[in-house]
């Protein structure tokens, strides 16, 4: 228990340190979202790093940290991410779409404390496939706006069915919008579904097959 | 604006026929004429980092060597030490004859240019802690700063035939070097500077000067309509694709070297060459000749002041190419990052 009690003044101090000593490699006062776009056919995914300056990172660890319990639970986690991702108005062809949390990361809060840390979401809306021609995305971001600083790019598409036409901005970067066109084509189910799929469809397959043997051999009336 | 969006196309286009066609691009970058020359460069190479490592005792030798396919090889920053743990051997910690080995093998695998650069970078971090402003810090106490706070570890065993990496850095640097046989690549890499100038035995130095003022030589012999295309309407506040951004690749933006005239593509080649002339020549003009035969698709964007001492960001980006320079709020603090989509950490040359 004194070694507990031990290590974490230990801890106390050397986050204090952190927290107090002058960090050269960052920003200090400002808090860096960094949003990525990806597009496909039938679905646009943000993918947002999220790195608190040195001085604003009290006040975003105390958005997580609801308890002040010095973690950060999953729970605390999730309801974060969720927040962040709630700030977001994502339009297709001028019809919002709702954003899901796919997956989040979150750094330690002495790393965050020390400017280090970086808070990684990614967040998707599946919508029908669209019709080939010409596509708009719009995103706003405006979680936390009064202490950040913002990027926001459009990803090269993985897909050669997609092409990015064009980018514009606001001064500071919290709104993008993305001129798009989708080609022809079929879309491909996602391989993760394939493979999960391929299991079923062979127990289909052998029960089919079976079915008939027994049909032949007469067991089947 | 057509052709804008022609453009985007085929480099949309290129750039995912050379990530499909990933496994021919080896055969690509490397030319026949230059094998034996980079053969020898890699020799000389692997000759220092095993004089090196035989300077060590056994713990030095087993805090600098890795595996080559651990997650080692993407573990780099542009923080100081104490704020980011780094692993290999601390120049701090080495003896003077280590020491020399040390510089030695940066010599052999850099070009005199990058050296100094890299030397500059160093000697900045130690202004930063020994200047007026005196960060200070030390080991375990913080962020620390200076010349001792730099590490170098090797990433696969240093050989003239199998793939290995030398791996340099500290605060404001990040040198990644893959070697594999007769070939080489140095991205990603980020050189940084703090201060961006400072007197040094009665000289001037500037560690990222010639990167500055070669961005603003272009930007300012753009005419009125090519600056139209290559200054980006909004504020870009640092890099887009720094430290933990391995694999990802964004819509280029800017101006297509297509549109620049001859003096104007050369100017923008000279600015290419801060970056990947910090490798030995013998690879960087492979490099330099790869990155020629792709400029018509690779794009210079711009976004700030065009007036010299401006803060300003700039971008080239192209199919195997990504360059950023990105003041942080001051001209005296400078980030930049140079990657290859295609062979970041030796991808296309290391299997």
């Amino acid at each position: 228990m004194a070694r507990r009690s031990r290590s974490s003044a230990a801890a106390a101090v050397a986050v204090l340190l952190v927290a107090s000593a002058d960090v050269s490699a960052h920003r200090r006062d400002e808090y860096l979202q960094a949003a990525r776009v990806a597009l496909l056919p039938d679905r646009v995914t943000v993918q947002l790093d999220l790195t608190p300056g040195i001085e604003v990172a009290d006040a975003i660890v105390t958005l997580v940290d609801r308890d002040r319990d010095g973690s950060l639970s999953a729970e605390e986690q999730h309801a974060y991410a969720s927040a962040v991702v709630g700030a977001l108005d994502l339009r297709l062809d001028d019809t919002r779409l709702p954003l899901q949390v796919n997956v989040s990361s979150f750094p330690a809060i002495a790393s965050m404390r020390g400017g280090e840390g970086t808070i990684r979401i990614e967040a998707s809306a599946a919508h029908r496939a669209l019709a080939a021609g010409a596509h708009q995305v719009f995103l706003r971001n405006t979680h936390q706006r009064h202490q950040s600083v913002y990027l926001a790019n459009a990803l090269v598409p993985e897909t050669a069915r997609v092409t990015v036409l064009d980018q514009r901005r606001d001064e500071r970067q919290t709104e993008l919008t993305i001129d798009y066109s989708v080609h022809a084509g079929t879309v491909v189910p996602n391989a993760g579904w394939v493979l999960a799929g391929l299991p079923i469809a062979a127990g289909l397959l052998l029960r089919v097959t079976r079915r008939r043997r027994r049909v032949q051999d007469g067991s089947v009336q | 604006m057509i052709a804008r969006i022609s453009l985007s196309i085929v480099f949309a286009a290129t750039l995912t026929a050379l990530v499909a066609a990933g496994a021919r691009v080896p055969a690509q970058r490397s030319t026949a004429p230059s094998a034996a020359a980079t053969a020898g460069t890699t020799a000389a190479i692997v000759s220092a980092a095993q004089k090196f490592a035989a300077t060590l005792d056994d713990a030095g030798r087993a805090k600098v060597q890795f595996p080559f396919d651990s997650p080692m090889k993407s573990r780099w920053s542009n923080l100081p030490s104490g704020i980011y743990e780094r692993h290999g051997v601390r120049m701090g910690d080495l003896t003077a004859p280590q020491k020399a080995a040390a510089t030695t093998l940066l010599q052999a695998a850099l070009s005199a240019d990058g050296y100094r650069k890299v030397n500059d970078i160093i000697r900045g971090d130690e202004v930063l802690r020994t200047g007026a402003s005196g960060r200070g810090g030390g080991r375990g106490r913080g962020p620390s700063f200076g010349q001792d706070e730099y590490y170098i570890a090797f990433i696969g065993t240093p050989s003239t035939a199998s793939p290995w990496m030398l791996q340099f850095g500290g605060h404001h640097l990040a040198i990644n070097l893959t070697l594999a046989g007769s070939q080489a690549s140095m991205t990603p890499s980020l050189p940084a500077a703090q201060p961006a100038t400072y007197t040094f035995e009665g000289r001037e130095i500037r560690p990222l000067g010639k990167e500055n003022d070669k961005g603003f030589g272009l930007i300012n012999a753009l005419d009125e309509g090519q600056r139209k295309q290559a200054i980006l309407p909004y504020r870009v506040s640092d890099l887009v694709l720094g430290a933990g951004q391995d694999g990802r690749v964004i819509q280029p933006e800017g101006i297509p070297a297509s549109a620049l005239n001859a003096a104007q593509q050369t100017m923008l080649i000279e600015i290419i060459r801060e970056w990947a002339g910090i490798m030995h020549h013998s690879y960087a003009e492979i490099r330099m000749a790869e990155i020629r035969r792709n400029l018509p698709q690779t794009y210079f964007a711009w976004s700030g002041p065009t007036t010299n001492g401006s803060v300003a960001y700039f971008r080239i980006q192209g199919p195997t190419l990504v360059i950023e320079y990105a003041p942080q709020n001051s001209v005296d603090h400078i980030h930049t990052i140079y990657r290859d989509p295609t062979n970041d950490y030796g991808a296309a040359i290391a299997k």
